[in-house]
């Protein structure tokens, strides 16, 4: 299993930085997660990993093999590196039997046939595909052509696993589901993976750590909890969960909600106009008393919860309840608000 | 049907339209041997008649006639090929589904009628008037089973002379298809796969030559070849094997183009990743997939050079006369007989070629 290596790797597509100085290291056996919206540069980076992609600037090293120097001018084109891949179109080739797809990178590396064929059923029971060798790719569904192509990433151990939004073809079921396996292989094997998502969802249930990427810069690097509860800017806090946005106003080691006397520990250290920020879980409704005043407009039954918009000012406040009883509070109704959690960010 | 259907196939409709009006207006064969008699004249029977006139004035007239009707059907098919161009295709992405097919319910039988209506006239009756010629005995007397037999056939088939001709086109056929594919490969590869600076410009010129009318290219040839610019191929097999790649490979670059562009980058990038170098991945991967295309290819220039007529008949030797030149001449000394054997095995080759070609490419291509 290999650790990956990534330092100050930057790609230029003419006058467009797609890549902007990314820095990471993954740890041996670890799961990190490449998480932002379209056109934010994590596909490019997974590409320059892969060696689809040559870095404009910044090395790249996958266990003791720098496979992309722009200081040495080294380049290891892909078919030289040690790199399971899976793409989000699944890939597996047509005209190939399943067994054939599973089994091509041990043909490659002149696997003798008998061993080649263990290997290959190895690995089409890990993903529960045992007895589909024999079949074409049109005969299965799109969740197992998906295995069919996690297989054939593992088949050859390479130190290092590459997902490029494997699940974002597969319907939500199949998603949650596919989330455990491709999890359970990663414990069983151990393997090391790279894991690119615009699903924060998914970032967040399977990774160990993820990269927020936005526009082609990394904007934060944590542990799921520390992205969630502690956002390094408006930017990750906006893109990974539910969040409100309010105007305040920085007075020393407080921030004050724009127009009120209601204050928030300034924890960011921010100065003069700031940016309150908390979450629609961390809101406290009450008709009875509570800091900030408020109007119910909307009620939205979740299910497991009811959503609230409340007006507090100018600010149109989600505040999500949960195992609330959608009549106690009707619209229009005046409510008193409490914040908990509080997060707070220059303007 | 009439909102969605309909407009959307309006370019393709359109496109198939001018295709015919081209084709149509491009065509020797036909009206030569169908108009002539009635003194029927269009374009191209013109321009031949002042090529075999022989003298400048001649070469000058056809040469203006040539350039006016190149002119029409290359900005006729460009303006086609832009309007089809605004369309993305990627079909093969290692996805893999499945087309419907349309109910047609009660008008199951009227539909099948019309279409049979329209074969029988077209197609079934004057193909069987051929056959049944090609085996009369004797032409003057009424058709009858005593009338019938291969009689006619052993003149034709016994003839050195003919079958000379016959094995000339089968040759230059098969000659024109594998260097027409290997460079049809090229230029597709070149046009689909590569980020290379002008990468499409062979594709262009391939597609100009291939809309431009056979006669026009004929005449293009004689002029430069005919040693004016150095090099004398007149009468020789290569200048009737350059017409015909000229003209026919733009089917076969289409085609192979077509399969290349369906075959999705990441099919290409999971071999890289599993370990196969460049060559290997076209080895095992991108050959395999569009092979029943490249054969496809090979036979959308092999059977239309086979059977070709208008170029050959103003290029061809006296060593060189093909299959086509040599029916016409027929036809032209009203050797009726002798005309519906030799199309006889026109017909069933090109049938035959036409029923691999279906086979390989499932319905997706033919002559």
């Amino acid at each position: 299993m290999s650790e990956v290596r990534i330092e100050h790797v930057f790609k230029r597509f003419g006058s467009v930085t797609a890549v902007n100085d990314f820095n990471l290291v993954v740890k041996d056996g670890e799961f990190v997660s490449i998480l932002g919206p379209s056109g934010c540069g994590k596909t490019t980076t997974l590409r320059m990993i892969a060696g689809f992609e040559r870095a404009t600037e910044g090395e790249i090293y996958i266990g003791e093999q720098c496979v992309s120097s722009s200081i040495k001018g080294s380049f290891a084109p892909p078919e030289k590196r040690d790199i399971g891949m899976v793409f989000q179109s699944y890939a597996v080739w047509p005209h190939m039997t399943v067994a054939e797809n599973v089994g091509y990178p041990l043909k490659i590396k002149k696997v003798d046939k008998a061993e080649r064929e263990r290997r290959v059923q190895e690995m089409l029971e890990l993903v529960h595909l045992g007895e589909y060798g024999k079949r074409y790719p049109n005969q299965l569904s799109g969740g197992q052509q998906q295995r069919v192509a996690l297989a054939r990433a593992l088949v050859a151990e390479p130190g290092l696993l590459l997902l490029d939004e494997p699940l974002s073809n597969l319907d939500a079921k199949l998603r949650e589901s596919m989330r455990f396996e491709i999890l359970e292989i990663q414990k069983k094997t151990g393997i090391t993976v790279v894991y690119v998502t615009h699903d924060q969802g998914e970032a967040m249930a399977m990774s160990d750590r993820v990269v927020v990427m936005s526009m082609g810069v990394v904007q934060q690097i944590g542990a799921p909890h520390e992205i969630y509860t502690q956002p390094a800017n408006k930017m990750v806090a906006d893109f990974i969960g539910l969040v409100n946005f309010m105007e305040g106003e920085a007075k020393g080691d407080r921030v004050f909600l724009k127009g009120s006397k209601v204050s928030f520990p300034n924890t960011s250290k921010v100065t003069g106009e700031a940016t309150i920020a908390v979450r629609p879980e961390n809101i406290s409704l009450s008709l009875v008393g509570g800091h900030i005043v408020g109007q119910v407009t909307h009620r939205l039954y979740l299910g497991d919860a009811v959503e609230y918009r409340v007006k507090v000012g100018d600010h149109d406040v989600r505040v999500i309840v949960k195992g609330a009883d959608l009549n106690s509070i009707p619209d229009g109704a005046k409510v008193y608000l409490d914040f908990d959690r509080v997060m707070v960010f220059e303007k | 049907m009439l909102d969605v259907t309909l407009p959307l196939m309006a370019p393709s409709i359109l496109a198939g339209g001018l295709l015919v009006f081209i084709a149509a207006g491009s065509c020797f064969g036909i009206p030569s041997i169908v108009g002539m008699p009635g003194n029927i004249e269009v374009m191209t029977t013109r321009i031949v008649t002042y090529i075999y006139m022989g003298d400048d004035a001649g070469i000058r007239d056809s040469t203006a006639l040539a350039a006016s009707l190149m002119f029409i059907a290359n900005i006729l098919l460009m303006g086609m090929t832009w309007m089809m161009g605004r369309k993305d295709y990627t079909t093969i992405s290692g996805k893999s589904t499945r087309p419907n097919i349309v109910e047609l319910g009660k008008w199951r039988w009227p539909a099948f009628c019309a279409v049979g209506l329209y074969g029988a006239i077209a197609v079934i009756i004057p193909l069987g008037s051929i056959v049944l010629t090609s085996f009369l005995k004797s032409m003057s007397k009424p058709i009858t089973w005593s009338n019938i037999g291969i009689d006619p056939w052993i003149p034709v088939i016994t003839s050195a002379q003919y079958m000379e001709s016959v094995w000339n086109s089968v040759v230059y056929g098969v000659i024109a298809a594998t260097i027409g594919t290997l460079l049809s490969l090229f230029v597709a590869y070149l046009a689909v796969k590569t980020q290379i600076k002008g990468r499409s410009i062979p594709d262009l010129l391939v597609v100009i030559g291939g809309s431009t009318p056979s006669i026009v290219i004929a005449l293009a040839l004689i002029i430069t070849f005919s040693g004016n610019y150095g090099l004398n191929l007149y009468s020789t097999v290569w200048i009737i094997i350059v017409s015909y790649l000229v003209k026919y490979m733009t089917m076969s670059v289409r085609t192979i183009a077509a399969a290349l562009s369906q075959v999705h980058i990441s099919l290409e990038e999971a071999a890289l990743n599993s370990g196969a170098n460049w060559l290997r991945c076209c080895k095992d991967i991108i050959i395999p997939l569009i092979a029943p295309s490249v054969i496809a290819g090979w036979f959308l220039i092999f059977m239309p050079s086979f059977y070709e007529l208008t170029m050959s008949l103003l290029l061809y030797g006296s060593d060189t006369k093909t299959i086509g030149v040599l029916l016409y001449e027929l036809q032209t000394y009203a050797d009726t007989q002798n005309a519906s054997v030799l199309s006889v095995i026109i017909l069933a080759i090109v049938l035959i070629g036409n029923l691999i070609l279906n086979k390989l490419s499932k319905g997706n291509v033919g002559i």
